[in-house]
């Protein structure tokens, strides 16, 4: 269903992604970890295009893409396979929860407005935010706001959606929240790829995960071969000091 | 100082005031033309279009660079000629007439309105964070359809203080008008002030005419200001977050 072949990205002089292949069938959920600057928000960002990659295919459900070779149509139609969480939320501030969501489906999608304000506000009811949908992003608090992230996500139905570190903004009574919408929308069957540090959702809701580092994969199996029983040295070494540090820093 | 004819400057204030509908006509064309030319420019440099980039900086530089009452006399003496170009060029047959000094002074005031708003719209949309682009184009918006439904609208917002200003230092500004002949406030005041020697009452009757609508301008921005507070508390509030 998905599948990036021999990916590469350069910043300047920078190797930031050096060769990455995946493949994510249709309702698996991939989880990547990896020390920070290893380039996975890159990674992300050039699966919808976010960040042009310099060599590599990209492929999501029938849309594929050979980035030595564009048309600006080409990335307009893969952008529409994915969706993103940010880290951030970047929801629009001149709009309020519901318009959030009712703006791709109005513009991209095309649709009435009266039916995007209704199913705009079905995913309101899912992320349990329908009595805020007027509220402004500033009248919300943080896991709120990813709520809505999630929301707006999820309404342009999507074949994967893509999460940057969706929990590490939000205060740590926001992030179970969060994960438990999360691994709602997975148990229903959605594609995802969630770049993360929250290891224990990682071993429970994922079927696959990757360590990266350094612009490379370095491990790839099962959440239990991954995360439990690692292979390599440098996998083992950022397991244990993920473990050694405190859940948040005060 | 000591006998300020009251009376008199009482008498003159509705012929004065019929000056009004002219400062405002400047002002406000100045101000919805410039906002326009100084978006399409700002976009310019902030896309770094070549050649229509470096135009635009030129553009400004020159017209930040030169003063208004200069730009007047020269539009006021070249633009008629200008036109009379164009003829003999093409064989047209415009009337250079209709380069009336009210024409005229609106095209002046809103080319040297345009050289000051393409900076203020530029760093309004500069100040955007980039995020909002990104989620715009992760829900397959075109990057026209995110200007305009997303960027423009918080630019717009954070560059209302910004506008409001303009608009006071135009209104002020349009005082020059009278220099090419338009009968706005200052150009009747000092009609009435040369006839009937009553220099210092008439002037403070136009001093105040100005003031009150700098005053009516800043209450609809401070209005205007107020409304868009919903959104833009958030920068505050996330401000206050990382301390
Ligand atoms: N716009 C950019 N210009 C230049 N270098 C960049 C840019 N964005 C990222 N990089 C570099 O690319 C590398 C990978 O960055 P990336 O953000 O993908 O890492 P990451 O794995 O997401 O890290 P983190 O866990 O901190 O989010 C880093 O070395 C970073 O400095
Ligand atoms: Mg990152």
């Amino acid at each position: 269903m998905l599948s990036v072949t021999n990916l590469h990205k350069y910043y300047g002089d920078t190797h930031v992604l050096k060769g990455i292949d995946v493949e994510v069938a249709q309702g698996e959920v991939l989880a990547i970890i990896g020390p920070s600057g290893s380039g996975k928000t890159t990674f992300l960002r050039c699966m919808n295009y976010l960040e042009t990659p310099n060599r590599g295919k990209i492929s999501i459900n029938h849309v594929t893409i050979d980035a030595e070779n564009t048309t600006k149509k080409q990335i307009h139609q893969l952008r529409q396979q994915s969706s993103m969480v940010f880290q951030q939320y970047h929801l629009f501030k001149n709009k309020t929860a519901i318009e959030n969501i009712m703006e791709g489906l109005i513009i991209t999608k095309k649709m009435p407005n009266r039916k995007a304000e209704e199913l705009a506000l079905s995913y309101l009811e899912r992320v349990g935010l329908k009595e805020r949908r007027d509220a402004y992003p500033s009248q919300l608090s943080g896991g709120q706001e990813q709520r809505i992230g999630i929301a707006r996500a999820l309404a342009m139905n999507p074949a994967v959606i893509l999460f940057d570190e969706p929990t590490s903004a939000l205060d740590p009574e926001n992030v179970g929240d969060i994960l438990a919408i999360m691994r709602d929308i997975a148990n229903q069957g959605m594609t995802m790829i969630i770049v993360t540090h929250e290891i224990e959702f990682a071993r429970n809701v994922a079927d696959q995960v990757i360590f990266m580092d350094q612009g490379e994969i370095v491990e790839k199996g099962t959440p239990e071969e991954v995360l439990v029983h690692p292979t390599y040295e440098r996998t083992k070494r950022f397991l244990r000091r993920l473990h050694q540090e405190p859940d948040f820093i005060i | 100082m000591a006998n300020i004819d009251f009376r008199f400057a009482l008498e003159q204030v509705p012929e004065i005031l019929k000056g009004v509908p002219y400062t405002l006509l400047v002002t406000l064309v100045a101000m919805l033309v410039g906002l326009i030319i100084g978006t399409i420019l700002a976009f310019f440099r902030v896309y770094r279009t070549p050649v229509l980039n470096q135009l635009a900086i030129l553009f400004v530089s020159f017209f930040r660079g030169t003063p208004l009452i200069v730009q007047l006399f020269v539009f006021f003496y070249g633009l008629p000629r200008f036109i009379m170009y164009l003829n003999d060029l093409f064989g047209w047959n415009i009337n250079p007439d209709f380069m009336s000094p009210l024409v005229i002074a609106l095209i002046a005031y809103s080319i040297n309105s345009a050289s000051y708003l393409t900076e203020v719209v530029r760093s309004a949309i500069l100040s955007v964070d980039k995020g909002q682009l990104e989620a715009a184009k992760s829900v397959g918006m075109t990057t026209v359809q995110a200007m305009r439904r997303i960027i423009l609208p918080q630019a717009f917002v954070t560059a209302l203080p910004n506008l409001g200003n303009q608009l006071i230092i135009l209104l002020k500004a349009s005082a020059l008008a009278f220099t090419i002949g338009i009968m706005d406030v200052l150009g009747i005041a000092r009609m009435i002030a040369n006839d009937g020697y009553h220099f210092l009452e008439t002037y403070l009757v136009a001093a105040l005419i100005y003031w009150l609508l700098a005053i009516i301008f800043e209450m609809v921005f401070s209005k205007m200001e107020q409304r868009s507070n919903t959104f833009k508390g958030n920068v505050e509030r996330k401000a206050k977050a990382a301390i």
